[in-house]
């Protein structure tokens, strides 16, 4: 009994022995360099620059960010290069942002650079792809002294900015989904360093190659928002209604803002003549929050409201007449499309933005006043 | 603690252990990448085939009950002696022992290119072998009882995932759902196949049977086993169809991990590995109990020595393999074809004929003891 137990013992022993320098996986924490942001842009000649900017632990350095640029073939070849730069192994499964600039956007199989970022297993999926207007160095490079580490402050403003409708927001995951879908076409936040900020300036739209076409504004993104479905935490807008009673000022004193508390979409899909015809329905309980000019709501509330649907089935069809004219389709009707008429869909399926182009959209927006704020003028 | 291969006392299994251990068998690796495979020939519709797959396999679960029925103190080994020979027994305990090796064998090398290709690329695979399969050892030595127990608690630690997942229908797209039949039912008839192996394992009842206590409930409790895995297959299924576009769900190799990468807490990021760390509890039950049927095969083509010699031999001889051989992707890939035609014969046409022999045999008086 006792010579089985030391046998057993034994061969535990051993299998340990061999098993743990078996394991090439273990890394230290000490020697890891965690990638939280990467910046891609091209230089004067079209090289591919590579920017990484990861975290420092350590106490004696000056700056809390590493931020390192380099010239690569691909994406995952610039690991070697970093790597002999950075202080310690390179890691990707945590990264938080992607900036891409707005010049690599426009040329032709930029996806590629991304593959790696699928392939590897390693590689984290909810870092957001993010286009720079302008260089992307100066960006990388920023060191802001009133804000956190760069990375994680992008991060957080893309997010709330993204929670509060101003801009899309599209994770790695979700960009792919957009890019290989057919009845959409993907899109990413936009944003751009104005002396000593960072700011977001809205939402770029991209063909369904990825290319960059074109760039819609935090007010138009608001709607797009809406026309989507997507509304997310408070959306608040502000409208100008042109001729309303009001007294003439420096000031614009014919504006009322409310907030859209929630949305109710219906698409109703048809095919004539060779086009598609989408009638959105949207039907939007508002909380009237701020009122510029003398009004009776108490009375007058079918007045105000129809106001304000006038004013905002105007913006939405501007806006949709921006994204059908650069052809690109980022409102998931597409998806009603397929859904519905998926006989006429897969005729042109293969090239949906064209046909997005030719389609007749007609958006009837029915606001309802629910509450007209604590005062009674 | 003695490997016995005979029903007895101590190896008698509940009927609630029979059910897990059918169910057990059936869901393991199959769910991770079963969406895309059911995408990529019935495309959207390809959910609807699982039905078909679910009907396929309760009609043979009810066949392999029948016929087991005839013989109920002995295994399909035990029966086929009876009625056709000591010699077509012995053919047909090689047959499932070949089956068997190669289902233990398939599926533990797949989930080992899972941990690979997911968690540790520079570890090498008999390394990783070698740390399952020292468990598995000690489960199968147990026999029946053990493997059924180790099904139970297995089903209680995987409970919270399917509550994990369901976090993810805030990003669903059901439109990509519609229209039903788009492409009318060729697509899902042709998905068929794909569900076979999805279904593989209630086989084990041939040689489970003889040690259920209630055998009266054995034809329902196969049933709710068959219809336990459909409900796990359909909700992974939908999950992942309802979320992924349906023109870029085939470009991922494993859909549901690559789903789970987009779950994220406060306190953990990249869920996969957590998942999936948690979900190999699951896979190992698949193909553990497939060993010691193996096992139970061997010994009765060679009743030399001990059952848990055999089990060592076979479970050193997997580790050889590895050790020579390593199949990557691509080949454990094309094994698992093979594997999967062999899987229609030996599950779904062997119990239709043997039951129809069988039927014609009992009408005579000879065979009516």
């Amino acid at each position: 009994m006792m010579k089985k137990r030391i046998c057993c013992v034994t061969v535990v022993v051993s299998l340990l022995a061999i098993l743990l320098s078996g394991c090439k996986d273990r890394v230290d924490l000490e020697n890891v360099t965690l990638l939280l942001m990467i910046g891609l842009d091209l230089d004067e000649n079209n090289n591919l620059m590579l920017y990484s900017s990861s975290p420092v632990f350590s106490r004696e350095a000056k700056s809390k960010n590493e931020t390192t640029k380099v010239t690569a073939l691909t994406a995952r070849d610039a690991r070697g290069a970093l790597e002999a730069k950075v202080s310690a192994l390179i890691s990707i499964g945590k990264l938080q942002n992607v900036l891409i600039s707005k010049r690599l956007l426009r040329h032709k199989g930029w996806i590629q650079l991304l593959d790696v970022l699928y392939r590897d297993s390693k590689a984290g999926s909810n870092a957001r792809l993010i286009c720079v207007d302008g260089p992307v160095e100066p960006v990388m490079f920023f060191k802001p002294d009133n804000k956190r580490r760069l990375p994680l402050h992008v991060a957080k403003l893309v997010d709330t900015a993204h929670e509060r409708n101003l801009v899309e927001r599209s994770t790695i995951f979700e960009f792919h989904r957009l890019l290989f879908d057919k009845a959409i076409t993907p899109f990413m936040t936009e944003l751009r360093l104005v002396d000593k900020e960072v700011v977001l300036t809205g939402t770029a739209l991209l063909d369904n190659e990825g290319l960059y076409q074109t760039v819609i504004n935090l007010k138009e993104n608001q709607l797009l928002q809406i026309i989507q479905d997507e509304q997310l935490a408070d959306l608040s807008l502000t409208l100008v209604l042109p001729n309303v009673k009001h007294e003439e000022s420096v000031f614009e004193t014919r504006a009322v803002s409310f907030y859209v508390t929630e949305v109710k979409r219906k698409v109703k899909v048809d095919y004539a003549q060779g086009r598609f015809i989408f009638d959105i329905d949207l039907d939007l309980p508002i909380h009237v929050t701020e009122l510029l000019f003398p009004f009776d709501v108490i009375h007058d509330a079918s007045k105000l409201e129809a106001l304000i649907n006038k004013q905002m089935e105007q913006k939405m069809e501007a806006l949709i007449k921006k994204m059908q004219k650069a052809a690109v389709d980022p409102t998931g009707l597409g998806l009603y499309a397929r859904a519905y008429r998926y006989a006429d869909f897969k005729k042109v399926s293969e090239d949906w933005e064209a046909s997005f182009a030719k389609a007749d959209v007609k958006v009837h927006v029915r606001t309802k006043v629910r509450d007209y704020g604590e005062v009674r003028y | 603690m003695e490997l016995y291969l005979k029903p007895s006392k101590s190896n008698q299994v509940s009927l609630l252990q029979y059910i897990l251990i059918i169910h057990s068998m059936q869901l393991g690796v199959g769910v991770i990448s079963l969406p895309r495979e059911l995408a990529e020939t019935g495309g959207t519709d390809g959910w609807i085939a699982l039905f078909i797959g679910y009907a396929a396999s309760v009609t043979a679960s009810l066949f392999i009950v029948q016929i087991m029925k005839k013989h109920p103190n002995g295994t399909i080994i035990d029966l086929i002696s009876r009625y056709f020979g000591r010699w077509s027994g012995y053919v047909m305990a090689a047959a499932f022992g070949i089956y068997m090796t190669l289902y233990a064998y398939l599926l533990l090398d797949r989930m080992i290119l899972y941990v690979q290709s997911w968690i540790m690329q520079q570890s090498r695979t008999y390394v990783l072998m070698l740390l399952f399969i020292i468990p598995a050892y000690m489960i199968v030595k147990g026999g029946w009882r053990a493997l059924g127990r180790y099904a139970e608690i297995v089903l209680l630690c995987s409970l919270w995932m399917p509550l994990v997942l369901m976090s993810l229908f805030h990003q669903a797209h059901w439109l990509h759902l519609l229209p039903v039949l788009k492409e009318g039912w060729m697509p899902v008839i042709s998905t068929v196949p794909a569900t076979f192996l999805a279904f593989l394992g209630f086989e084990s009842a041939f040689f489970l049977y003889p040690h259920l206590t209630r055998q009266n409930k054995a034809a329902s409790g196969i049933i709710i086993a068959n219809t336990l895995t459909l409900l796990v297959y359909l909700f992974v299924t939908l999950i992942c169809f309802v979320v992924f576009s349906p023109d870029e769900i085939s470009f991922y190799n494993d859909s549901m991990l690559t789903l789970v990468k987009i779950i994220e807490y406060r306190f953990v990021e990249r869920f996969d590995i957590v998942m999936l760390t948690c979900y190999l509890l699951v896979i190992s039950k698949t193909w553990i109990p497939a060993v010691y049927m193996t096992v139970y095969c061997t010994h009765r083509l060679l009743p030399i020595g001990k059952a848990a010699t055999h089990l060592f031999l076979l479970l050193a001889g997997m580790l050889l393999v590895t050790f020579i051989w390593d199949p990557g992707w691509i080949m454990n890939d094309k094994w698992v074809a093979l594997f999967t035609k062999m899987g229609i014969v030996m599950a779904f046409l062997l119990p239709l004929a043997l039951w129809g022999l069988v039927s014609v045999m009992s009408l005579f008086p000879r065979w009516q003891k």
